[in-house]
């Protein structure tokens, strides 16, 4: 596996630079577990956007040593609503017609790779829970990540993806596991 | 010479031995195929719901998720420990988890290339990537899950080297990696269906 890597992180460097698309976000044990083991109800995923003011650029692409990460296909917010769609729907929770949802702000997103020998990244949601037009929760999470790099790009790169992606996975762990979240979504009587 | 130079020497060198096709890779023998006679089968199989993650390192790489998850699933189908596999939830709740972490086994890997760049190849080297499969296996929603580990090993000869013992020579890297998953995941389903707690 490291082999193809090294030879693909290789022939980027030759080239100069080249554009890496995150492909569809999947579900993790932990994420799902997290949800299926609280007591939160069913719930639909709204609009995922760039908080009003923050620069395009953030919602499109980050940079690593001359190369770009980018989604396979829309913007990081509208990822991130994918990622969260998929844990629902893994863990038995989503409900495209509930008047419960949640929606998300992308307030941050940094990747900071260029280090010899520590990278780091950051990113920063404001996610809300609406039921009609009452607000149960409301609240900006950052989700902040550091590991060990390399002045080797064909090694740093590849890490760099890596971490990158795992923070849409981790911000959401954070929401399922914030105890006010949970009891917002619990389930209410209609 | 400066660091940015450095850098472009060593890594035009080691393109150099790796496209060059002087990398060979090697299946571990450390674990094998499992035949379906070797998987201990329940009297009545249900369904499943499989989730799949690979990590390199221990974070997600969600690019050798999507390229491993069809191999993957086809181990779950074909081990017949299961009556259905699918990635959405299933009735009674049963939950499947498998991830394979890729852990550096071998340490100072580029150093080791760039040595046998440097040498145009001759002073071969071995790389040996480890791989750690986790079987989770909830029977419902809130049951206590049963876990089993299991390891394998992916060695790759970079520059003129002799085969590396206990292995066995892969014909492309897809098919090591396929192997790899393939072999790992069935031995980690054969223990899960040796544990008496998933019979019950």
């Amino acid at each position: 596996m490291r082999r193809a890597v090294l030879a693909l992180a290789s022939l980027l460097a030759l080239a100069g630079c080249a554009s890496i698309r995150l492909p569809e976000p999947t579900a993790s044990i932990e994420n799902v577990s997290a949800l299926r083991n609280s007591a939160i109800g069913r719930a639909g995923v709204s609009s995922f956007s760039l908080a009003a003011g923050k620069s395009p650029a953030l919602d499109k692409s980050v940079g690593v040593r001359g190369s770009t990460i980018a989604p396979e296909k829309g913007s990081f917010s509208a990822y991130l609503g994918d990622s969260l769609r998929s844990d629902l729907r893994a863990a038995d929770k989503y409900d495209a017609d509930s008047p419960t949802v949640i929606l998300g702000d992308l307030v941050d997103n940094q990747l900071h790779a260029a280090g010899a020998s520590e990278a780091n990244a950051l990113l920063s949601v404001r996610f809300r829970v609406k039921r009609s037009s009452d607000v149960l929760y409301d609240k900006v999470i950052d989700q902040r990540a550091s590991w060990k790099s390399s002045f080797v790009g064909a090694i740093a790169i590849p890490d760099a993806i890596n971490h990158f992606g795992e923070q849409f996975r981790l911000i959401l762990l954070q929401l399922y596991q914030d105890p006010q979240f949970q009891a917002a979504m619990a389930p209410r009587l209609h | 010479m400066s660091r940015l130079r450095l850098t472009a020497t060593f890594g035009v060198m080691l393109s150099v031995v790796l496209m060059s096709g002087c990398a060979t890779m090697f299946v571990d023998t450390g674990l094998k195929d499992v035949t379906a006679s070797e998987y201990m089968k329940p009297p009545e199989p249900k369904p499943v719901q499989l989730l799949f993650n690979f990590q390199t390192k221990g974070a997600a790489n969600a690019r050798a998720t999507k390229f491993l998850t069809d191999e993957v699933t086809h181990a779950v189908q074909s081990s017949g420990l299961f009556s259905s596999v699918s990635t959405q939830p299933v009735t009674g709740g049963s939950l499947l988890s498998v991830v394979i972490d890729n852990i550096p086994v071998t340490e100072d890997a580029f150093s080791k290339g760039f040595t046998t760049g440097l040498t145009f190849g001759l002073a071969g080297n071995t790389v040996t990537d480890g791989y750690v499969c986790t079987v989770d296996y909830s029977a419902a929603a809130g049951s206590q899950p049963i876990q089993v580990k299991t390891r394998h090993a992916i060695h790759t000869n970079v520059g003129a080297k002799k085969a590396p013992e206990h292995a066995v020579q892969a014909k492309s890297p897809e098919e090591a990696v396929k192997t790899m998953a393939r072999q790992i995941v069935g031995n980690g389903l054969k223990d899960l269906s040796n544990d008496p707690r998933f019979l019950q």
